[in-house]
């Protein structure tokens, strides 16, 4: 313990949860951070991704930017892509820029996030796996399309649900990445949708064994808050985005 | 999963929470982790705020429950109060007969942790301006405890405690026992600034128990989950109980 300082000395994120309760984020983001850089987090009410849901969420973000502000954070990232990108795929960089003006505290999102990890890691071909039903499948090809422009090679359902996602085990990211790179080897990176399930531990094995980049949401939102923040540390252990740029 | 042994549900009053989080993890062993949802206290205690915290504690107790939470915590001292201590047992055990999992109530653990302790005189600091001193040695009293004094840091309100230094915690608690030194105990109260580091040392400076609003939830609520080890580093609570 550093006597005399805060916990968040080095910098002070501020995240908005696109989920009623969190387990799992919190978890990653202190595995991959480094010392110093702390987390302050407000929990959205997102149920079932009804139209009427993300739309309450948009506002409660938007308000939330200004409460972190007001806490002292020194970067507000809000969270969730589907959230970020609802008023438009347009939408996301002016809002950024109006909010920035408006409580003064640097800002990001999800969506930006990992639009610079996949423009860092140079990606094309992405290959997606995320945790929920396939009925999510369209959504995310057109997400990969559209708003990211990349081309979606494929999508790996794991068919579970937003309550379920504490209870999956680790490895179930490592097998179904593996099931995507099967069934799409011409991918040049495995994308890993959701920060809310447990995936940190299959960037790297899964990087080594095809040669492709693993870009996941936990760890671009944790990539850009620190170097928009000016933490510059190489981070090892979690794939090329963190080691590397 | 991650949460193999037990998986603890928060509702964490402050409308931004960072601290608690931080320092849950510094105490939980491997397998064991925490659920949070953040409820509506932010710059002012409101009775609204107390109210809607918890509604919203309620809801979102339920969601843990069927998200697999061991047990749900509804923190906040200050909004279990506002429901009056007397019938917080109650809402614990009805909530828990409805979602099925164990239930406890912030104020109920901390009333907990200092019986386990056998304090008598409390001595309690907190960081929300000495206008709230009142406050805090009434919600003692309700628990059942002797208030000998209240002291606070100035100048933080509840969105500021992630601004508060380390060293903090334990100079009020060195500042409360000089005060008042027929304290058997030194209370911190609020979860949400940096005192879990603190507590050994004011416990084997200052001669006291030491029993803050987040140990006392973390032990209890560890407690009811079934991770009954001794936890060093924590103060007697997690050591001895």
């Amino acid at each position: 313990m550093d006597w005399g300082r805060i916990h968040g000395y080095r910098a002070r994120i501020g995240y908005t949860v696109a989920a009623v309760t969190t387990e799992v984020y919190p978890i990653d983001w202190y595995r991959i951070v480094p010392d110093g850089v702390s987390l302050m987090m407000i929990t959205l009410p997102l149920g079932d991704r009804s139209e009427d849901d993300v739309k309450k969420c948009y506002d409660i973000s938007i308000e939330a930017a200004h409460t972190m502000a007001r806490a002292g954070a020194d970067l507000v990232l809000l969270g969730g892509l589907p959230i970020n990108i609802s008023k438009g795929d347009d939408t996301v960089e002016g809002l950024m820029a109006r909010l920035e003006g408006e409580i003064g505290v640097k800002m990001s999102c999800s969506a930006l996030a990992q639009v610079r990890a996949f423009a860092a890691l140079g990606s094309k071909k992405v290959a997606v796996v995320h945790p929920f039903l396939p009925d999510q499948n369209p959504r995310h090809e057109r997400t990969i399309a559209e708003f990211f422009g990349l081309e979606p090679v494929g999508v790996h359902a794991g068919g579970s649900s937003l309550v379920r996602l504490g209870t999956l085990a680790p490895e179930c990211a490592l097998e179904w990445g593996r099931a995507a790179m099967a069934a799409h080897p011409d991918a040049d990176t495995v994308y890993f949708g959701c920060p809310h399930w447990t995936v940190i531990d299959a960037i790297q094995p899964l990087e080594d064994e095809f040669g492709i980049s693993v870009m996941t949401s936990l760890q671009a939102i944790a990539w850009d808050a620190m170097r928009q923040t000016g933490v510059e540390d190489r981070v090892p252990g979690f794939g090329r985005l963190l080691k590397e740029f | 999963m991650y949460g193999y042994r037990a998986r603890i549900g928060y509702c964490s009053p402050p409308v931004v929470t960072e601290v608690f989080v931080y320092e849950f993890y510094k105490m939980a062993p491997p397998g064991v982790t925490l659920l949070l949802t953040t409820l509506e206290v932010g710059l002012e205690y409101t009775q609204q705020a107390f109210d809607g915290s918890h509604d919203r504690s309620l809801e979102a107790a339920r969601y843990m429950a069927g998200s697999g939470a061991d047990v749900v915590v509804l923190g906040g001292n200050p909004v279990n109060q506002s429901r009056g201590v007397e019938n917080l047992p109650g809402i614990c055990a009805d909530l828990a007969k409805e979602t099925g999992t164990k239930v406890v109530a912030s104020t109920l653990c901390q009333k907990e942790a200092m019986e386990k302790l056998g304090v008598k005189k409390v001595a309690s600091a907190h960081a929300s301006g000495a206008k709230h001193n009142e406050r805090h040695a009434e919600q003692m009293r309700n628990m059942g405890f002797e208030s000998v004094g209240v002291t606070s840091l100035e100048g933080h309100k509840l969105l500021g405690y992630g601004r508060i230094p380390t060293e903090a915690a334990f100079d009020i608690a060195k500042q409360l026992k000089t005060d008042y030194p027929e304290a058997d105990c030194i209370h911190l109260a609020s979860a949400h600034w940096p005192t879990a580091h603190a507590i050994d040392r004011i416990e084997a400076e200052l001669g006291v128990s030491v029993m803050n609003s987040q140990q006392a939830i973390v032990w209890k609520a560890f407690r009811s989950a079934g991770i009954t080890e001794p936890i060093e580093g924590f103060g007697r609570l997690f050591r001895e109980f």
